[in-house]
Formats: structure tokens, sequence, C-alpha cells
């Protein structure tokens, strides 16, 4: 039924007694027709009453006496003693300081290593400039020109060979 | 007690505390006492754990009652304490609800006695036993804003729009949490409900 996706939404509200009158009629109206909603506003209600039966105990007066005299040893505590509150924060910092310290080793530790390892990477760029000087090479042979003489000679010159 | 009397005689209690009066803060202790707990219990399960809530929420009411303003009601501004305190709690510890809760007996700080939760007492588990652990577990389970509205709602009748100044939220955001808590409930009690 179409109405049944309206009258869902309202059916909470139906319950804790939250509509208006004239809402509340158009729902009961809608209830009595329809099963599926009266089932769901049922599921509802159960949930509602079971909720509603959990109550916490009423404790005795014994209770509430040792109540009383643990609350006062606390608050005493609490306020003979800031001093705490500040170790309280300084323990909350703890971890902090302990994650500074391990990552200031990692970094000492790898600064240290650095020189042992080899990264794959710069075998890679290794590998990438010899067959680029490999390249050059080839074309500084094969060009037999004037001009690749003279720059030939002029490279020599400058390093001081001839 | 109803919160919402005797509002003039908390006035008065409240000044003697801020003026530093401990049986004020005493007799402030008594008449929440019990409210406090039903709120603490209903949110984490357990008598001993909301016992030791609830005196913190008092120690944090205490130390910090000079910034009570009495704009807001005072029994919005302890809930508020309350549930913090729990949600808190809840936060640190996640916590399955035993069948039985440990109390310290009073000739022995050691030796621990073992009483019954009252959530399993016979004339309730009679009703409907199965159904009401396992709706102690599924609002347990709940989104925790979910939960505190539920919990407040219909485990200690506040009103939507008094929750709403607990929580400091709208009355619709309070509406919607607990509208999807009872879908919630709903399709996980599924199988005991049809």
């Amino acid at each position: 039924m179409f109405s049944c996706i309206f009258i869902k939404r309202k059916l909470y509200d139906y319950l804790d007694h939250a509509l208006s009158g004239n809402a509340a009629a158009r729902v009961r109206k809608h209830i009595d027709a329809c099963p599926a909603c009266r089932g769901q506003l049922e599921e509802m209600r159960v949930i509602v009453e079971m909720a509603g039966q959990k109550r916490a105990p009423e404790p005795n007066g014994e209770f509430w006496h040792k109540f009383q005299v643990d609350l006062d040893r606390k608050l005493n505590e609490r306020l003979v003693t800031p001093v705490d509150v500040k170790k309280k924060r300084a323990m909350r910092l703890v971890p902090a300081y302990a994650y500074a310290g391990v990552l200031a080793f990692l970094v000492i530790m790898s600064g240290y290593l650095y020189p042992y390892i080899t990264f794959p990477r710069q075998d890679r760029e290794l590998v990438a400039e010899i067959i680029s000087l490999d390249t050059v090479d080839n074309e500084f042979v094969m060009t037999d020109s004037e001009e690749a003489i003279t720059q030939e000679v002029n490279i020599l010159y400058e390093l001081g060979q001839i | 007690m109803n919160p919402e009397t005797g509002v003039n005689d908390e006035i008065v209690l409240i000044e003697r505390i801020k003026q530093g009066e401990r049986s004020g803060f005493d007799a402030l202790v008594r008449l929440y006492q019990q409210k406090g707990l039903n709120i603490a219990y209903g949110l984490v399960g357990n008598i001993e754990d909301a016992k030791d809530i609830l005196q913190e929420a008092f120690v944090k009411l205490y130390l910090n009652i000079a910034y009570f303003q009495a704009r807001s009601k005072f029994y919005t501004w302890f809930y508020r304490i309350v549930v913090n305190c729990s949600l808190d709690f809840l936060r640190r510890k996640k916590r399955v609800f035993p069948l039985f809760v440990r109390a310290a007996d009073d000739e022995g700080e050691g030796r621990e006695i073992e009483i019954p939760d009252s959530r399993f007492e016979p004339a309730k588990m009679a009703m409907n036993k199965e159904l009401g652990r396992t709706l102690d577990n599924c609002i347990a389970s709940l989104p925790r804003m979910q939960k505190t509205c539920f919990v407040l709602r219909h485990q200690n009748g506040l009103s939507t729009h008094e929750i709403a100044q607990v929580l400091k939220c709208r009355p619709a955001t309070v509406k919607v949490h607990i509208f999807r808590a009872m879908n919630n409930l709903r399709k996980k009690l599924s199988g005991f409900l049809a």
C-alpha cells in the first residue's frame, strides 16, 4: 500500500503520543486496515515496554552510605592533590614522547645505514646512463664530419689533453 | 524525587556549595543519586560501574559548580555530566553484560559476593527472558548517540526536549536518533518479534 511509506514514518510518533489529534486519527485509521503497519507498531510497542522495564536497582541505605564514604574519599583526594592532574596530563604525553623517540632512532639509523643500502632505482638509473653514453659514443664515432672532428678537438683542448 | 520539584531548594544548595559548604553538596548528592544511577546504569549495564561513574560525575559537579550559571535547569546540567562520564567509560572499556555483577561486601575489601543483576530477576525473566536479554545486548550495541537518546527517553523518562537540553542538540536530532535506534532494534530483534 502506497500510504504505508508515509505512515511508517509516523508510527513511532504515534506510539510516543507525539502526533496531533488529526494525524493520530489518520494513523489509527490506516493501522486498522493494514496488518503490516499494525505488526510494525506492535513490534515497537514490545521494544518500548521491555526497555522501560529495565530499571537500575534501587539500592538500600547501606549501599548509599558506602557510596557517600567512597565519594568523600575521592573528592578529598582530588581536592588535596591538584598536582595529580598535572601528572595525569604528563602521563598522557608519554606515548607521544615514546613515538618521537622511536622516530628519532629510526632516522639516525637510516642515516647511518644509507651508504650501505643499494637501491634498485639507482641500478636502473646507472644502466640508463651507460646506454645513453654508448649512444653518444656511437654517434660520435659514426659521424666523421669536419664539424665532429672540430668538436672532439675542442673537448680535448678543454680537458688539457692537447 | 522529581528533579523539577524543589527548584528553590536546589538553588540554595548550589549557592551553599559555591561557598564551599560540603553539607550542601551532600544534600544535593542525596537528591540526585538515584536518578544519576538510573542513567549511568542504563548506559553501562552494570551496577558497580554505574556507581563509579556516578561518583566521578559528582566529583566533577563539585569541582565545576562555579561554572553553573543557572541559565539551564540544574538537572539537565548534571545529567549531561553523568552521560559524558558514562560515554567516556564506554569508550575506554568495551563491555559485555554479565548475568551477575560483582559487589564487594561490607566486611572484607578483598572478598566479593555475587548479586543477581536486577535485569534478570525471575519475575522479569518470566515475561520473556530471552527477549529481554537480547534487547539489553542490542541496546548496548547501538551507536553511541542512538543508545544515549533511547536510554534517556525510554528508561529514564526524559522528554525529547529535555534530552536535547542534556545533549546540547536540537529536539529534531534527538527524534532522529531515537527513530533510528528503534529501527535498528527492530531489525536486530526481528527473530524474536516475528
